[in-house]
């Protein structure tokens, strides 16, 4: 039950807000064009990061605002919040560790080495 | 003519603690949807002069006049609220025009109930996870957000003598359970 | 002198003081065994008095009140509170299980494992001895009469735990900040103070405007009364934080006065939902005990807790007490009991010396020490006998010398200190090991949050202040302070000499050194662990299970870490801790349940119309969140009978159907026709005005996701219907496109479903019922035909009527504003009655549709059919360059042959009624047989006189009229395969 900054409401309970998945995929323009392979692309691939993650929230029980939402998905830390069209900002610093690797503190990780924008 | 249903509720229950809370149902309230962009000029200054309020743009807070008010749910949302039922939703409908503005007339489809008393914010902290005292610090604020797994929205309504008075927007399918689970929550209230 | 109470443990009646707990109640009445082990069933003791309790667990009260592996340590007394030990039989002095102590050799870590693997056809006869064997209390089978409820808090600073540490951080956070500072303070005691109540000899001093100088007792009471007298400050007492999740966010449970019996109050137990800005941790620390052989009797006791039990509840724990150390803390309970004149037989250390002052006391106390000794045995069954010292080399720490023979009664043994340490690890901290004492301490936080005193790694109590006022202070404003705290220097300084497992004369294998009490686990069976190869401490802990018990381990998880240390001669800080889980400390299911059951277990949707349904005695289904009328049945009526009734009157009078639950969306802007063009099918920019069209929605990957009409009302407003389950998904997929997709498209949504209550009125006289209804309107086929829409003032009310159908008669559905819904369904079963008007549930909707062999979203389609699996080509626009959907319609997956698709189903023998969700075969072979499809919905006809079917089949439209088998249990049917319209193909009834 993390909390998350709208960028309208301000911050609310995870419980408010639904995950929309990965961001900053683009319904193709001319579908027709495309082959299988670069529609399944559009589709069906998604990464599925452990570290960070850019993904689309919506505030559903809120202002039901779509908006992105820069994630560590290892600790569910929050790094950025950004509005929907504009794209996606560059994260600076090292990648965190997995919980997995050498965890820089406790069993989870941090990017206390991160820039944050 | 038809006749009209006066409330929603089915049953209506007397509240043991009722010094310290209240919760009624506030009937024959005029509700309307207001979409539009809130840049453009136009329409902003066309809604102002029909409803001579100031349309809010500060996230969650509301404006009012007389028994009217507007309460903000988006950036390009409002909900117009009239306890007298006096507002002409065809007339702000047509100067508005359906290209680029949206009036619907959503008064059936939510109920406001109304908890007042010095314990309302102990009794909605039973189901809200949201900070109450923050959101809802003073009146002209409103918030929405989720009851148990309902959508809602609270509205802080003016203090008369120190007492809280909250009115909750409920889609009006859900009021029987929200109301009955909020009169077993007024069992317990000083913790 | 206070009250008495009585309360009764296996059966046996007993009396106990007004601040008791049970365990303290227990030792007052001289009863020392209150437990049976888990694996070896050995008499267990109590051996500390707090969470950290691992052998006295209790079953209380019984029925629907009773609660197993409760902690007797942590229950307050009540007057007739009844308890019963656990784990035994017949009885707790006599328990047959014991046996296996004798047989411990063929119990050892992974016996399970190892043992009941093979063969695995027998695995369900062990599995029936091993559940008996396992668990330690019964769970209850009766309903719990009690109630219990959360509340959600937000405060500025949680402070954990109401020791000194947690008390002092309080007055100086309330001293030092304004007061809109919100602060909690939760204590698991039901008083505050901790060990701080009866655990020092210091004095306390404080500078500023309270006066100072005075002694420990004084400066505790002046505190305790003083920190309750702020409006800012909230104390909640028998409270325990037991999880530290995201953002500060933290779960404690409250238990509702605990000094009265569950039988007499409702509310029990209050679980606190807890978002702080800051969290203070001053959860204290846990007396570690020692690892020797025969560590476990009953009347062996932690020495502090000792202490507790003879100082704050005034008992007197044995006549020959023997004291076994390897620290300075125990000495507090020796001088304790010196200057409250409890005998002491001697003191056993495995240090070869003390401080000058503490020698000094002692020598006063004229109480023996053996220094550079250790207890090498014990004896005694139901309570310690006596035990063997032997000298030991400083160095080595070898046994050298024989052993000699002590009696006692009594054993307090003191392993040094565990900093309590769960909760800043479940905040995702990181521990640092301190090799000087043994511990394990925070060392960087994760979270907003600081750790302050004993779990902190502080243990001496000057420190302690020191500590609290530097950690706090960049908090504060130290001008606000009006008064400080401090405390002169500790005599009982951190000394310690740690032997993880005390050396036995014995070889290890004869040997019983208990590491974790609550699960069995002994120094041999980590040896074993580690010589079989398991090296991860996670491992290891699964493979012994130290640690894994309801006490998590608070006992012993340290001395585990050690064991594994010295003989795998690894250092601690490399073997790491395990994970500390949540939650810190047993939980109810009552609790986490809250109010949320019985019924407020979900939420319920009602319609407007609901009332008259329950009045008609309407049978309900449940249809997502909503309450939907399933059918109504006529006195004795069964559901067959009562649907076929509904079916036929539909077909052949009026059946009124209560459809307020289907999702209606306004869609408005100057966009709304693209709008609509780009999620379905069909074109839309040519609908008049006026007029109706089905839709068929799909997701991008071509599956059909949702369906319904949608009417044209004005150039750009349109209100669409989606199913009754799909309303919110369907809003919220919308929505997501036009923000996030499509912002430059002017549409907008508003969800009207509940500003509207829909009433459709089907069957070949609905026209008439319709015109009875708004004489003065014309419902005529010329002048409103079938899929046309039209606002209408009935009865003074304006209402949407759609001619729209879903059962294939003649149908007008009525879209009237909620308030004005149930007199209308009334008034149109007043003037229906002429034509049988008949109210139909979902099932009678079922029959009628699939008569016709319409679909229902999530029946026949189930995310995997595309609109040409359902043969609905014609409504797939061949002309738009794009809709959603319509690239993955021709992907080589949903062009191939061979796809499962819509057909109808009729059974050989007409009688039979096939069951939804059975297989379709063509040929009856050996099993498995080949399925090549499977039935989505299936019926009684009363119009057909005979049962029908709608299924999904492997190449199913070019299979009809072939005949196949649904293999059933006991018997095959014959199936053909038909075409899925059976009644009315030729839509002759929708404008008759």
């Amino acid at each position: 039950m993390f909390l998350i900054n709208c960028p309208y409401c301000g911050e609310r309970d995870q419980i408010e807000f639904t995950c929309g998945g990965e961001a900053h995929i683009i319904r193709p323009k001319n579908p027709p064009d495309l082959s299988d392979d670069q529609w399944a692309d559009y589709l069906f691939m998604r990464k599925n990061i452990k570290g960070v993650q850019f993904e689309r929230w919506n505030h559903s029980n809120g202002c039901r605002r779509w908006f992105n939402v820069v994630r560590n998905t290892a600790t569910d830390e929050i790094i950025k919040i950004y509005n929907m069209g504009e794209s996606s900002p560059t994260i600076k610093g090292n990648e965190p560790k997995t919980p997995s690797g050498e965890p820089k503190i406790g069993s989870g990780n941090i990017s206390t080495t991160f820039e944050k924008k | 003519m038809l006749k009209k249903e006066e409330t929603v509720l089915f049953k209506k229950h007397n509240i043991e603690n009722y010094s310290k809370i209240k919760i009624e149902e506030i009937q024959n309230i005029k509700k309307i949807n207001l979409r539009f962009d809130p840049n453009s000029k136009e329409l902003k200054s066309i809604t102002s002069k029909i409803l001579d309020i100031i349309i809010p743009t500060i996230p969650n807070t509301y404006s009012e006049k007389e028994k009217q008010k507007i309460i903000w749910l988006g950036p390009n949302e409002w909900l117009i609220i009239d306890s007298e039922e006096k507002l002409d939703d065809d007339l702000l409908n047509k100067s508005l025009g359906d290209e680029n503005a949206s009036v619907t007339n959503i008064s059936e489809s939510k109920t406001i109930l109304r908890i007042s008393g010095k314990k309302t914010f102990s009794l909605l902290s039973k189901f809200l996870v949201l900070d109450l005292e923050k959101n809802l610090s003073n009146d002209h604020l409103c918030v929405q957000t989720i009851f148990l797994k309902v959508p809602i929205l609270l509205v802080r309504n003016k203090n008369f003598d120190n007492i809280i008075e909250i009115d909750i927007f409920i889609n009006r399918s859900h009021v029987n359970y929200i109301y009955n689970i909020l009169i077993d929550g007024t069992k317990n209230l000083d913790f | 002198m206070s009250k008495k109470i009585s309360f009764t443990f296996d059966g046996k009646k007993y009396f106990g003081n007004e601040k008791d707990t049970l365990a303290s109640a227990l030792l007052r009445n001289g009863v020392f065994l209150v437990g049976r082990s888990f694996k070896y069933h050995r008499p267990r003791g109590i051996l500390a008095s707090g969470s950290e309790e691992p052998n006295a667990l209790v079953q209380l009260e019984s029925q629907g009140f009773t609660e197993p592996n409760v902690k007797a340590t942590e229950v307050l007394l009540y007057e007739g509170l009844k308890a019963n030990s656990q784990n035994n039989w017949p009885s707790l002095k006599f328990d047959i299980g014991s046996v296996n102590n004798f047989l411990s050799p063929f119990f050892p870590a992974g016996f399970y494992y190892k043992t009941f693997m093979w063969p695995p056809g027998l695995w369900k006869k062990y599995e029936f001895f091993i559940r008996r064997a396992a668990g330690l209390g019964k769970s209850p089978k009766e309903n719990d009469p009690n109630e219990y409820e959360h509340v959600h808090y937000h405060c500025d600073y949680l402070i954990v735990g109401g020791g000194v540490s947690g008390m002092l951080a309080s007055e100086i956070l309330r001293q030092g900040s304004n007061e809109n500072i919100k602060i909690l303070l939760i204590d698991q005691n039901n008083e505050l103070g901790g060990n701080f109540n009866y655990g020092t000899e210091q004095r306390i001093y404080t500078k500023g405007i309270v006066n100072g100088d005075e002694a420990y007792s004084g400066w505790i009471q002046w505190l305790k009364n003083h920190i309750k007298k702020y409006f800012n400050l909230k104390i909640l007492n028998s409270t325990s934080v037991f999880a530290y999740m995201h953002n500060n966010y933290l779960l404690a449970i409250q238990n509702i006065d605990p000094q009265i019996s569950p039988q007499n109050k409702t509310l029990r137990q209050r679980i606190w939902k807890i978002r702080a800005k800051k969290v203070i941790l001053a959860t204290g620390s846990f007396e570690r005990p020692l690892v020797f052989d025969n560590n476990d009797r009953p009347g062996i006791l932690l020495a502090n807790s000792a202490k507790q039990y003879m100082e704050k509840y005034n008992l007197k724990l044995g006549k020959k007490t023997v004291i076994f150390t390897n620290n300075d803390s125990a000495y507090q309970t020796a001088n304790f009991m010196f200057r409250t004149g409890i005998p002491i037989e001697c003191v056993v250390d495995l240090r070869e010396k003390i401080n000058p002052y503490l020698q000094k006391l002692m020598d006063i106390a004229k109480i023996p020490i053996h220094f550079g000794h250790a207890i090498t045995d014990t004896s005694g069954w139901l309570r310690i006998k006596s035990i063997k010292i032997n000298k030991i080399d400083g160095k080595t720490n070898k046994i050298i010398g024989k052993a000699i023979n002590i009696d006692c009664d009594n054993l307090l043994i003191s392993g040094g200190w565990n900093p309590n340490v769960n909760l800043f690890s479940q905040s995702r901290g990181k521990l640092i090991y301190r090799d000087l004492d043994g511990c394990f301490i925070p060392q960087e936080s994760f979270q907003n949050e600081i750790s302050i005193g004993a779990c902190n790694g502080t243990f001496e109590l000057e420190n302690i202040f020191k500590e609290a006022y530097k950690k706090l202070e960049h908090l504060i404003n130290p001008e606000l302070l009006f008064n400080k705290f401090y405390c002169e220097e500790t005599t009982y300084k951190e000394n310690i000499k740690t032997i993880w497992q005390i050396p036995s004369s014995k070889p290890l294998g004869k040997t019983k050194m208990f590491v974790d009490f609550q699960n069995d686990v002994t120094s041999k069976d980590i040896k074993l662990a580690l010589s079989e190869g398991y090296r991860s401490i996670e491992h290891i802990k699964r493979y012994t299970t130290t640690g894994m018990a309801t006490d998590q381990g608070k006992t012993s998880n340290v001395n585990a870490l050690g064991i594994i240390s010295k003989i795998s001669n690894r250092p601690i800080e490399e073997l790491g801790t395990t994970t500390f889980r949540l939650p810190y400390t047993p939980i109810t299911f009552g609790a986490i349940a809250g109010r949320n059951i019985k019924d407020f277990f979900d939420l319920e949707r009602t319609t407007p119309i609901h009332e008259w349904h329950l009045k008609r005695g309407a049978k309900f289904e449940d249809v997502g969140q909503w309450k939907r009328p399933w059918y109504y049945p006529i006195k004795n009526e069964n559901m067959q009978k009562a649907v076929n009734r509904e079916v036929e009157a539909t077909r052949n009078g009026i059946g009124i159907l209560d459809a307020s639950t289907l999702g209606k969306i306004d869609i408005k802007g100057r966009d709304a026709s693209e709008f609509l063009n780009r999620v379905y099918t069909n074109a839309w920019t040519k609908l008049e005005i006026g007029k109706c069209r089905y839709g068929l929605m799909l997701g991008d990957d071509g599956m059909v996701i949702d369906d319904g009409v949608t009417s044209r009302i004005g150039k750009n407003h349109y209100v669409m219907s989606t199913t009754t389950g799909n309303a919110a998904s369907v809003m919220s997929k919308l929505e997501d496109w036009l923000q996030t997709e499509w912002p430059d498209l002017k549409v907008f949504l508003t969800s009207v479903t509940e500003q509207f209550a829909t009433i459709s009125i089907n069957g070949p006289y609905s026209e008439k019922l319709l015109n009875k209804l708004c004489p003065k309107e014309d419902f005529s086929n010329n002048n409103f035909p079938h899929m046309s829409f039209k606002e209408i003032n009935v009865l003074g009310i304006s209402c949407r009527i759609m001619r729209i159908s879903f059962t294939g008669e003649k149908c007008y559905e009525i879209n009237i504003p909620s308030n004005y819904a149930k007199n209308l369904w009334e008034i149109c079963f007043d003037l229906g009655k002429e034509y049988n008007i008949t109210p139909y549930g979902t099932e009678a909707m079922h029959v009628l549709r699939a008569e016709k062999g319409f679909i229902i979203v999530g029946q026949e389609t189930d995310g995997s059919v595309t609109p040409i699996d359902l043969d609905m080509s014609w409504i797939v626009s061949k002309k738009k360059y794009d809709f959603i959907g319509k690239r993955a319609l021709f992907r080589s997956d949903t062009i191939k042959k061979g796809r499962k698709q819509l057909v109808g189903i009729l059974t050989t023998n007409p009688d039979i009624i096939l069951e939804e969700g059975s297989q379709i075969v063509e040929k009856i072979t050996k099993k498995p047989m080949d399925m090549i499809g499977h039935i989505t919905s299936s019926y009684y006809s009363p119009n057909l006189k005979r049962s029908f079917a709608l299924g999904l089949v492997k190449g199913g439209l070019d299979k009809k009229g072939l005949k196949m088998f649904v293999p059933m249990i006991n018997k095959n049917i014959e199936v053909e395969i038909t075409n899925p319209v059976f009644i009315d193909p030729s839509n002759k009834r929708l404008i008759a």
